[in-house]
């Protein structure tokens, strides 16, 4: 009995102690109604980076804000287990219960981190591929639901969707040229998807599949994605039934048998990806002992293909590929040639056998590489992922036609070495499909294919600026570029044009750079001859940037500080302090010109180019007394209004107009009634020297200051 | 009645074998979550200076020793490698802004590069701080025009992540650090030195 006991303590101990582990805090969030959540679920065949890069992507098409409302954007991590194989199971069963959600363990794990992270009421969740499945259930799983989320206020959009429908009605957007949804799943496996609505043409260097989110959808349909996108925000509306104070979504409660999984997979996914990783480094060990026999293989196997597809008119097997150094053409049209290359890669099958007997046709071995595609493709995905890359710059392979998943690699076969792989047949199609009669028996290792071509030019960079200014009759020395190209590296780069100092006006200058499959990019520089140009010398703070800590602008017998420069509705507003010492019979803050011009004076001008030229606002009656002055300057449209007061009382106001302003003004000083006439060099200083009143209770100050310049209107 | 007891005895000898293996495993566990907890701090305390943007500790061309190892040479413990840091600075020498935005994003991408713990939660972490040098990146350029905005901001990312991930092991090292992404929360905040205090 008192053993019993003292099983019966430790396994209340274990329970206790293991429930204790696995419980779960989540953080009670707040549920506003202001901001937008946009949240990604990646599709199962494309891996994290990809994924991250995807999310990136769109976030930086679709910006910061809509409606004026910020937007979180959440990553929602649809994650690979069992090394890929896994996946395909997965992929399997949510497309066979397409029509309701499939709560399975990654699900649940993503309401848990939306109910920890999302805290807007209006959710959006963008899917690419597989993440469709998950996006649909998460839909299905918190809309309308008790803890969940009103459907007013959730919306899924769908890129690139093997599946049959987009939950709440949203809105999708699928290529017709996109060969693993509208080919594989649509045509190929036959099965209803939502139908394609673009036609994306993409090209050579593009993912091959024509599936990748930022690569292929992205970059050619970015522009009706995001307005999609922003209609579907735009549907979104708050609710009352989410508490601001409360979780946005309420946590999923977390069985134990959802624990366990957790646990298994915690130590099944390293696990299997170390499997993985080491039959790769086995392989490849094994792909450089085999390489003598290679060749014979070779020569077997084009043989043993040569013989089979002489009895091809019975279509009782059919050999893909067969190649070697200098293979023979098959005459027989089942046989479909790799590139050439020494080795050999053969795929043997069986054909779908029928009932009537009748041989299948050439487009019977099309159909039959499509449907060999998935589990192929998702095996080149597995290899092709841990296989340290040092010294091969481009993944070698010859593309595959057929289905695969999303985005990234899939779909080129990288080098994989002689041994034979038993395909797990199929695992990737629907249970209710009857198995295709396929049997992969053997791949070998596909040769160094060429690599794939190269389309991308050279990129271009400028040193120095896009317009370079030189004073006329001044020397111009080109700061020259640098060329970049992805497989050459650097390139060398030709210019065409001249620069003539004594002759006012733009010039440009072109360059090219060519790379050594000769594509090409050009990039211009302007370069300005002018009579004058505006060069900044300090500003005021003291992280200024120029290494002084200037906080008073110092005249003769007046002071100029606590200088601030923003923009309010786009327009300049700038504010400044004067300190004038009225004893003195000469201030020279007065002295200081601004000056408003028709572009960013520091390219260069001509005094045609200056708009409009004034005493600095301190130049009134009231500042010939002693005191400091407030000044501020708003600036509009047709000019600016300037406030002068004094403890708090306005001194004069007065709105300047200006003719011919438009956005493209900018404004700047000059000093000693200079008129920008030897700016910046000149006396342009003011009287300096002489500090009766000293500086402001301590704070430095400079005298050779000229201020930048500012737009007086920023977009 | 015997085996009975043989099973339970030996039932309760595997429950407690695993309590303890869990109790090993756990502490391992805390101690490491503490250790992570401290990365995580670390490294969104990781910021650009205002030093570091002026140049006023420049490193020397390291030259050849720059590829030799993934993380390159950082002589002046900025954080950021040095044959990047100077390629910017030559490459960008009148304009602080620029130069402010595209070293903040090298500092992250070399951040990620010289982990010391590297699991979900650090590499998340460093991601979530990439994002935020991307959108401190995307800040000096204007949505206005769309196509516009995409070749500059892809210019600037690309004059960072080409010098960055410049040798296949850099690039096989990133790629394989991506394996520990987790979800995240992609910030909106952006630069670590407010641009409207530079100069040009």
């Amino acid at each position: 009995m008192k053993k019993k006991d003292k099983y019966l303590k430790f396994l209340i101990i274990f329970i206790l102690f293991v429930s204790s582990q696995l419980s779960l805090a989540f953080d009670t969030g707040k549920c506003s109604i202001t901001g937008y959540t946009v949240a990604t679920i990646n599709g199962v065949f494309t891996d994290e980076q990809g994924a991250g890069d995807n999310m990136i992507a769109l976030k930086k098409k679709l910006g910061p804000f809509v409606n004026n409302q910020s937007i979180n954007y959440q990553y929602l991590l649809n994650p690979s287990h069992l090394a890929g194989l896994g996946d395909l199971v997965e992929v399997a069963y949510q497309k066979y219960f397409d029509d309701e959600a499939v709560q399975d363990y990654d699900l649940v794990e993503m309401l848990k981190r939306s109910s920890d992270k999302i805290n807007t009421q209006k959710i959006l969740l963008v899917a690419h591929s597989q993440g469709n499945f998950y996006a649909n259930s998460f839909y299905d799983s918190v809309a309308d639901k008790q803890g969940g989320i009103p459907s007013q206020s959730i919306g899924v959009y769908g890129v690139a969707t093997p599946s049959s429908r987009v939950a709440g009605n949203g809105s999708w957007l699928t290529s017709s040229t996109d060969k693993v949804i509208s080919g594989l799943v649509g045509r190929v496996l036959s099965r209803k998807i939502m139908s394609a609505n673009a036609s994306i043409n993409f090209t050579d260097g593009d993912d091959s599949m024509g599936h990748d989110f930022s690569k292929v959808y992205l970059k050619y349909e970015g522009g009706k994605i995001v307005s999609d996108i922003l209609a579907s925000l735009q549907r979104l509306r708050n609710n009352n039934i989410q508490k601001p104070d409360s979780p946005c979504i309420s946590p999923p409660k977390l069985s134990v048998l959802h624990k366990i999984e957790g646990g298994v997979l915690a130590v099944a996914d390293p696990v299997a990806l170390g499997t993985r990783t080491a039959l790769v480094s086995t392989i490849e060990v094994g792909y450089a002992m085999g390489a003598i026999v290679r060749d014979a293989t070779s020569k077997l196997a084009y043989n043993l293909a040569k013989f089979i597809t002489s009895f091809g008119s019975n279509n009782t097997a059919d050999v893909l590929l067969a190649n070697d150094a200098n293979p023979p053409s098959p005459n027989n049209s089942n046989v479909v040639e790799n590139p050439p290359a020494p080795f050999v890669s053969i795929i043997k099958k069986t054909s779908p056998k029928t009932n009537t007997g009748e041989s299948p046709s050439v487009v019977a071995v099309i159909e039959t590489q499509k449907q060999v595609a998935p589990a192929l493709s998702k095996i080149v995905e597995i290899f092709n992922n841990p296989i340290p890359k040092v010294n091969q710059p481009t993944p070698r392979g010859v593309n595959f036609s057929g289905g695969g998943g999303g985005g990234g690699i899939a779909g080129v076969i990288p080098l994989i070495p002689e041994p034979v792989i038993e395909v797990p047949p199929l695992a990737v199609l629907p249970i209710d499909t009857p198995p295709p009669e396929i049997i992969v028996d053997v791949i070998l290792p596909i040769p160094p294919a060429p690599l794939p071509p190269d389309t991308t030019p050279p990129i271009i960079t400028l040193q120095g600026k896009a317009t370079e200014t030189v004073l006329k009759n001044g020397v111009f020395v080109d700061p020259g570029v640098t060329a970049i190209d992805d497989v050459d590296g650097i390139v060398e780069v030709s210019e065409v044009g001249s620069v003539d100092p004594t002759i006012l006006g733009y010039y440009t200058l072109t360059y090219t750079a060519k790379d050594s499959k000769g594509n090409t990019s050009t990039l211009e520089r302007k370069v300005h001859v002018t009579s004058r140009q505006y060069i900044p010398k300090y500003k005021f703070g003291s992280d200024n940037g120029d290494g002084n800590d200037w906080q008073v602008w110092a005249f003769n017998g007046s002071n100029i500080y606590a200088w601030s420069d923003v923009y309010v509705n786009h327009y300049l507003r700038e504010q400044f302090k004067v300190h004038r010492y009225g004893n003195l019979l000469y201030n020279c803050s007065d002295c200081l010109l601004r000056g408003v011009f028709n572009h960013d004076p520091q390219l260069g001008f001509e005094q045609s180019d200056i708009l409009f030229m004034r005493p600095l606002e301190g130049n009134n009656p009231q500042f010939y007394l002693d005191g400091i002055y407030d000044v501020d300057v708003q600036w509009d449209a047709t000019g600016y209004t300037f406030t002068s007061s004094s403890s708090g009382n306005v001194i004069s106001t007065e709105h300047v107009d200006i003719a011919n302003l438009d956005n493209n003004a900018w404004t700047g000083w000059s000093a000693g009634y200079n008129q920008f006439e030897n700016f910046p060099s000149g006396n342009w200083l003011g009287h300096s020297g002489w500090f009766p009143g000293g500086y402001e209770n301590g704070l430095t100050g400079g005298q050779n200051m000229i201020l930048p310049p500012y737009p007086i209107y920023q977009p | 009645m015997n085996s009975l007891k043989h099973v339970l005895k030996w039932t309760v000898v595997v429950i407690l074998g695993a309590f303890l293996v869990l109790v090993v495993v756990r502490i391992f566990h805390f101690n490491n979550v503490d250790a992570t907890n401290a990365a995580v701090a670390k490294i969104h305390a990781t910021k650009l200076t205002l030093d570091d943007v002026m140049g006023k500790n420049l490193p020397e061309d390291p030259k050849e020793l720059s590829d030799k190892t993934i993380a390159g040479v950082d002589a002046n413990q900025n954080g950021i490698r040095d044959d990047v840091e100077l390629a910017i600075f030559k490459q960008y020498p009148n304009s602080a802004k620029t130069r402010a935005v595209l070293l903040q994003y090298a500092l992250v991408l070399q951040m990620q590069m010289t982990l010391p713990t590297v699991n979900k939660e650090t590499f998340t972490a460093a991601i979530e701080d990439k994002d935020r040098a991307l959108n401190c990146i995307w800040s000096i350029s204007s949505r206005s025009d769309i196509n516009k905005f995409s070749r500059e901001t892809d210019a600037n990312e690309n004059f960072v992540t080409l010098r960055q991930f410049n040798t296949e092991q850099r690039k096989t090292y990133q790629h394989d650090l991506y394996k520990n992404l987790g979800s995240y929360s992609s910030p909106n905040e952006g630069c670590d030195i407010d641009l409207l205090t530079l100069p040009n």
